[in-house]
């Protein structure tokens, strides 16, 4: 039974009647019409313990962003799971359409990353997408994102798909996580090239 | 679109209160259900009577420090025994959990943080989460997140080439 403190507000204010829905959403067994699953495994490589909680963190938000509803949408129209638990014995299974890999701003983490997306080379209609965490600005992370997709694509021969950076924790965290989720929602969706290395 | 509970977009306080109590109620399905027993600072703090020997008191996420301070005071006047373990919610950045560690450490030890920061989607997954299941006894004194490393097992070793490659930007 919902407090009714907060109703008369509720009817005036977009906000509220957002988090509503989306509450009474998950609170159905039962959706009424069809939603498109969108499994999307997650490839972490953090190089200290502190990264990795970092990076879990990261992705569980951002599947809750990929979820959110759209304001003009009474529910989303994918329901994305990410699955940070990715292996290639799992992904091997059923060769997914796209990975996300979530990244850490090191060198060590940069050859951690390179040694998980080894054994996935065969997966030439993958699309790969990259979000690098911790770096200290948009340059920097593109420059790990680059030397990464450099390498991939030099000894692989497997292209990335370049998403942005984690934003960090504080007040722009949110609108972040929003840009990001629109970045991948983007390029999962594109079908053209847009391979990126500079 | 984006849902952003800056401040003046937050929802109030009381549906804040209610989202909490709602949600534990539905993902432990404990008997007897989750139920407020405190209320501190305008209802931006308050104390829940979760698991038996857990408490949750959860801070409305853009209260910041005030609120927490009004949780560990309130924390301090119910005279918790030794057993109880608290779960606190919270979006204070980790600097002022440190500052508020060293002002009340009598109260700390037993509490076990959780940042949701300022996103209402993990506030509801977190306590959709395992940890709020009686069958998982929270580890006090730390800041939690789950953590699941990579099995190395799924890497192939790097060649000198590329080991070289990667040495440097």
């Amino acid at each position: 039974m919902l407090n009714p403190a907060w109703r008369p507000a509720q009817a005036d204010n977009p906000a509220l009647a957002v988090i509503q829905q989306h509450y009474k959403i998950n609170s159905d067994s039962t959706m009424e019409s069809p939603v498109k699953a969108i499994n999307l495994p997650v490839i972490c490589a953090a190089t200290p313990d502190q990264s990795a909680d970092e990076i879990r963190y990261l992705a569980s938000a951002l599947e809750r962003q990929l979820n959110l509803p759209d304001s003009r949408q009474l529910q989303p129209a994918s329901h994305w799971s990410l699955s940070t638990g990715a292996t290639e014995t799992s992904l091997n299974d059923d060769q997914p359409e796209q990975v996300l890999i979530l990244v850490d701003a090191s060198l060590d983490a940069l050859k951690r990353a390179y040694a998980r997306i080894k054994p996935l080379q065969h997966f030439r209609d993958t699309r790969f997408h990259v979000i690098v965490h911790g770096a200290k600005d948009a340059e920097s992370s593109r420059r790990y994102y680059r030397r990464l997709a450099m390498g991939t694509l030099r000894f692989l021969d497997l292209p990335l798909v370049y998403c942005g950076a984690a934003p960090e924790r504080g007040n722009g965290f949110s609108q972040g996580i929003a840009n990001l989720a629109q970045k991948v929602k983007q390029s999962s969706t594109d079908t053209s090239d847009c391979r990126e290395i500079q | 679109m984006y849902l952003d509970i800056s401040p003046c977009q937050t929802p109030d306080p009381v549906l804040f209160e209610e989202l909490v109590l709602h949600k534990l109620g539905r993902s432990s399905g404990t008997n007897p259900a989750p139920h407020l027993i405190s209320r501190h600072g305008d209802a931006r703090c308050f104390i829940i009577q979760h698991i038996t020997d857990t408490h949750l008191v959860a801070a409305h996420p853009d209260s910041g420090e005030k609120a927490l301070i009004s949780a560990l005071q309130c924390m301090q006047e119910q005279n918790f025994s030794a057993k109880t373990q608290v779960i606190l919610l919270s979006a204070t950045p980790p600097p002022a959990l440190a500052w508020l560690k060293q002002h009340h450490a009598l109260t700390w030890h037993r509490c076990q943080v959780i940042q949701v920061n300022n996103d209402h989607g993990l506030l509801v997954d977190t306590l959709e989460s395992p940890l709020f299941q009686s069958s998982s006894a929270p580890e006090p004194g730390r800041i939690q997140r789950a953590v699941h490393a990579p099995p190395d097992s799924e890497t192939l070793p790097l060649t000198e080439e590329e080991h070289q490659f990667f040495s440097h930007l």
